[in-house]
């Protein structure tokens, strides 16, 4: 070996190494091949110490006025964190909100939050649930004044930042954290993706994955399996609600009825379906596709020419969604109810 | 190494002259009524109504302060946002620092916080959500908020409450202030809220929560309040 190779092993040696205790510490790694996220680290970059802040305040009910509900309470794990077997959410004193909770998932590439887009970067969601009277029913700056009474919060935040303190910057910096790194990216899709040995789909699935390319990738597009876009994909409006969508935010009447569209990952647990929790079953979802979809002003174009699927295809769609589900995810001790 | 040290003192010598050459410039923001200075909260007669209208709040966002002279912007503050509490005196006062030398004509603010700032995420200091002047639904900071009572309001408690805000397309609200000044380290910028109850009929307009066409009427209204002697 000439000295020269051997001064280049050692630098070599030398940055693998500072760059192997980099990932360490940043607990945030975009899965191969998926586009670059919306997130902007670079003003809360990612720590160990955050991320476990993060969650904490995520299990713990101490956010709501009454210390009944927690994000969790209408998040949990095993569905993909929505909020299994309610249509609508519920809330503080048993009151019901208007909306299906959504999936938490991938967060790092939305660019806007909720149904209908009100929400613009995912450090300020929080403050909806907890500043809304259906949900948590508490003002932030009443939880955050609680946290600083909490040694736990105290020695927790001084840990995650150094120049301590509590404040509504860090807390909501501290659960954006934690909702980055909900990442699915480990489904039977995802493995067929990467090829991975002894993975494959079976014909039924080949054939749904084909399907689901021609009629829905359009909007729930890979690999995210949504554009971010807010579309009306035909359900008819339920009259109780009257919830117009985006058209809320813009007050524009072009987007009424326009919903984000979610994605689909981990579907076969993140039952009920759509914006207000109408569907239970993935076949009506898929009945609606096909047979169920409403004609209006605002339906997207892509739907007014009907989705025609006999029988055995509506089974071979479904069968493919089901490759979306992600068991590591769902189980990851990591995203769970923090014991210590 | 040397060349390190030299650099380093070099810094520490050019940050100490520009703070030498430095003058404060302390600008104070009071809310007045008929020309008079008042503190909210506070109740005030309405010449027009011959009611009295109760003052309980006044909050709003001064951000982007710049001094200019002949149209030329001649310094403009770093990171500047400010939030004018009328319950807090110490906000009311901006302290500054200026360079010495300085020649300017006008003061220019904008009133509220831009959109750039609305999406970029969690921030700290008077930009903190914490501060209640950001909106949870519909996100977006809240320019400026002005809340208290009136008869001729058929609301709840007769109360009003302005909460303007807004900066996407098309309802943004954020609006630029421009005050002819004479140079001097203590400025007083009046804040006229008889001119803003002037200009508005308590009897419909009364509640504004949301961006829209009447927040975009009433934040041009709230611009036009301010005013140096
Ligand atoms: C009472 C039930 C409930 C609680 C408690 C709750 N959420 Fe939600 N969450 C919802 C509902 C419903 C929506 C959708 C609201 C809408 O679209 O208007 C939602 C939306 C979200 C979204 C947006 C997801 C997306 O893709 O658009 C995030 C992120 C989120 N919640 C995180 C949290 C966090 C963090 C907490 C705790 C501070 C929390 N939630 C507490 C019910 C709840
Ligand atoms: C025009 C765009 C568009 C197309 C094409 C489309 N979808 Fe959707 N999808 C949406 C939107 C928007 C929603 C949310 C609607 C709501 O809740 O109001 C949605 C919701 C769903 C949901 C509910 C997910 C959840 O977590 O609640 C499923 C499942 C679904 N779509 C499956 C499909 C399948 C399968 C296809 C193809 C047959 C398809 N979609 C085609 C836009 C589309």
């Amino acid at each position: 070996m000439t000295p020269s190779s051997t001064k280049w092993m050692i630098c070599g040696l030398l940055l693998a190494m500072v760059l192997s205790f980099a990932t360490i510490d940043i607990p945030f790694t975009k899965p191969e091949g998926w586009p670059e996220p919306t997130y902007d680290f670079s003003k809360n970059p990612m720590a160990a110490e955050k991320v476990e802040l993060g969650r904490q305040l995520f299990y713990d009910p101490i956010l709501s006025r009454d210390s009944t509900i927690s994000c969790s309470s209408c998040h949990l794990q095993y569905t993909a964190f929505t909020h299994v077997d309610h249509d609508l959410s519920h809330g503080i004193d048993g009151r019901i909100g208007t909306r299906n909770s959504p999936t938490l998932m991938n967060l790092a590439w939305s660019p806007s939050f909720m149904w209908d887009g009100a929400v613009n970067h995912l450090d300020m969601q929080a403050l909806a649930p907890i500043n809304h009277a259906d949900e948590m029913g508490e003002d932030f700056a009443n939880v955050i004044h609680k946290l600083q009474q909490s040694d736990k919060y105290v020695s927790l935040f001084e840990q995650a930042f150094d120049d301590s303190g509590i404040t509504g910057e860090y807390f909501l910096k501290a659960l954006s954290q934690f909702e980055l790194t909900l990442i699915s990216a480990n489904s039977k899709y995802d493995q067929v993706l990467r090829k991975e040995k002894d993975i494959a789909f079976t014909e039924q699935e080949a054939k749904g994955y084909s399907i689901f390319k021609t009629h829905c990738a359009a909007c729930h597009q890979e690999p995210l399996f949504t554009n971010h876009q807010f579309k009306n994909n035909g359900l008819p409006v339920d009259t109780t609600l009257n919830d117009w969508g985006r058209m809320f935010v813009t007050k524009n009447p072009a987007d009424s009825l326009k919903f984000k569209v979610p994605t689909l990952r981990n579907l076969e647990f993140s039952y009920p379906y759509m914006h207000d929790g109408r569907f239970k079953r993935i076949a009506q979802v898929v009945r609606h596709y096909t047979s169920g979809i409403q004609s209006g002003p605002t339906l997207a174009p892509v739907l007014k020419k009907p989705i025609e699927l006999n029988k055995e295809e509506q089974i071979d769609l479904t069968a493919f969604l089901l490759t979306l589900t992600d068991k590591e995810f769902l189980f990851n001790p990591a995203h769970s109810f923090p014991r210590r | 190494m040397k060349k390190l040290v030299l650099l380093f003192i070099y810094l520490i010598c050019s940050q100490l002259s520009i703070n030498a050459q430095n003058k404060p410039l302390t600008i104070n923001f009071v809310p007045s009524w008929a020309g008079q200075p008042i503190d909210i909260p506070s109740s005030q007669f309405d010449e027009k109504n011959k009611d009295s209208i109760q003052i309980e709040s006044l909050r709003y966002y001064l951000s982007n302060i710049q001094l200019v002279k002949k149209n030329k912007v001649v310094w403009s503050e770093q990171n500047s946002y400010h939030l004018i509490d009328s319950e807090s005196a110490d906000s009311q006062i901006l302290k500054l620092a200026i360079p010495k030398k300085i020649k300017y004509t006008t003061l220019r603010f904008q009133l509220g916080i831009d959109s750039t700032t609305n999406v970029s995420g969690a921030m700290g200091g008077d930009l903190d959500p914490t501060k209640g002047m950001f909106w949870s639904w519909n996100t977006g900071y809240i320019n400026f908020k002005l809340e208290g009572s009136n008869q001729r309001c058929p609301t709840r408690k007769n109360q009003y409450q302005f909460h303007l805000g807004g900066y996407a397309y098309p309802n943004a609200s954020i609006q630029q202030v421009e005050l002819k000044v004479v140079p001097s380290a203590d400025m007083v910028v009046g804040v006229n809220l008889d001119q803003f109850f002037d200009q508005i009929n308590l009897q419909e307009q009364n509640s504004t929560m949301t961006p829209g066409p009447e927040t975009q009427h009433l934040i041009q209204i709230a611009k036009e309040i301010f005013n140096v002697k």
